[in-house]
């Protein structure tokens, strides 16, 4: 081995002093606790449901896993009933960022085509139009913005734009 | 006809069975336990002090999650180390786009009662380093070190830095030993080579 190795291994030896401080490794287990914590509380309430009935389920045999599925499927549908049928608050209204001109939102006719809904342009005037984000808008009359536009919430119970 | 070598017992295994059975406290001690050498690991090839952290807080999750699957075929130092090595490689290989910055610890006291330390400066005339500047050697070092590919930095860091056998990190990054010895011995040339100008 020759001298110049050597003392590259030792340089390299060095970084072992490199260290994050003395109570960095005592703080680190707090930090995991909080984190898992933070994880689990932003886990979706749909995803939580399914991975309880996924464990509760685990191990079972196959017309088991679908009576599993199948529940899962129902909870979730009720979810969703719940979360559109739910009264609209003023925290929930949402309006158009940026649109100061009248824009042109487009709905579905009710014909489908091979790649999707038959989309067909509404032209709104400058006036006042609320949706709520929670209810949705109307099936009947199912708008889709513009590309590029995003629903904003807003305090606001009527827009203006 | 080869004997197999017996393998060792794994010395986490009691603590494993019990986090797998859901004792958390038991994994707790083995993040403890672990926590200190996987952060040479990763800091060592990220260079920076704050992604190390991310990435090692992610691992441990992983790990925790994943427990159950662990069969024990290997050590789980093995294991969770796979695990770092992998997360680490993915994490640069997104960093690399975005070109990375360094943050550094600072040296610990007691590199000045390090063997390699007092060697290094003793040598008078024919040390190694230029002059024996910490930051300036640290900072040189790792930019030596982020000059290698992300698969010659790991097996410098588990080789030179953290004392790993070529067996161990042979399983760990799933090459075979020869693979291992071939990237050291070029991670080695191309590091004395980015190093020379502290030489005198």
């Amino acid at each position: 081995m020759n001298e110049e190795f050597t003392d590259l291994q030792k340089l390299l030896q060095l970084k072992r002093h490199e260290n994050p401080g003395d109570h960095y490794f005592e703080n680190f287990i707090d930090d995991f606790h909080a984190r898992q914590r933070s994880a689990l509380l932003n886990q979706s309430a749909r995803s939580l449901l399914l991975e309880r009935i996924g464990t509760y389920f685990s191990g079972g045999t196959k017309p088991i896993l679908a009576s599993g599925v199948a529940l899962a499927a129902i909870a979730v549908t009720g979810i969703s009933y719940l979360k559109f049928s739910s009264p609209p608050s003023a925290e929930t209204l949402v309006t158009i960022d940026d649109a100061p001109e009248p824009i042109s939102l487009w709905r579905e006719s009710g014909l489908q085509l091979n790649n999707g809904p038959q989309l067909v342009p509404v032209e709104f005037s400058p006036g006042r139009i609320q949706f709520d984000r929670n209810r949705g808008i109307p099936r009947t009359e199912r708008f889709l913005l513009p590309e590029g536009r995003q629903l904003i919430p807003s305090t606001n119970e009527k827009i203006e734009y | 006809m080869p004997v197999k070598k017996p393998r060792k017992p794994d010395p986490d295994a009691p603590l494993v069975e019990r986090a797998q059975a859901g004792e958390t406290a038991a994994f707790d001690e083995l993040v403890r336990k672990h926590s200190q050498r996987l952060y040479g690991l990763v800091y060592n090839m990220t260079s920076n002090h704050e992604d190390t952290n991310d990435i090692l807080q992610d691992v441990f999750a992983k790990a925790y999650r994943s427990l159950k699957r662990f069969r024990g075929q290997s050590a789980f130092y093995t294991w969770i180390y796979t695990i770092a090595t992998n997360m680490t490689l993915n994490f640069l290989k997104k960093r690399n786009r975005r070109k990375g910055q360094m943050s550094l610890n600072d040296l610990d006291s007691l590199v000045e009662n390090d063997k390699e330390f007092i060697e290094i400066v003793s040598k008078g005339q024919n040390t190694p380093v230029r002059e024996v500047d910490l930051s300036e050697l640290q900072q040189r070092l790792n930019e030596a070190m982020m000059q290698l590919s992300e698969d010659h930095r790991a097996v410098v860091t588990m080789f030179d830095i953290q004392g790993m056998p070529h067996a161990e990190i042979s399983k760990i990054l799933g090459v075979s030993q020869g693979t291992v010895r071939s990237r050291l011995f070029y991670a080695h040339r191309h590091l004395q080579t980015f190093l020379d100008e502290f030489r005198k």
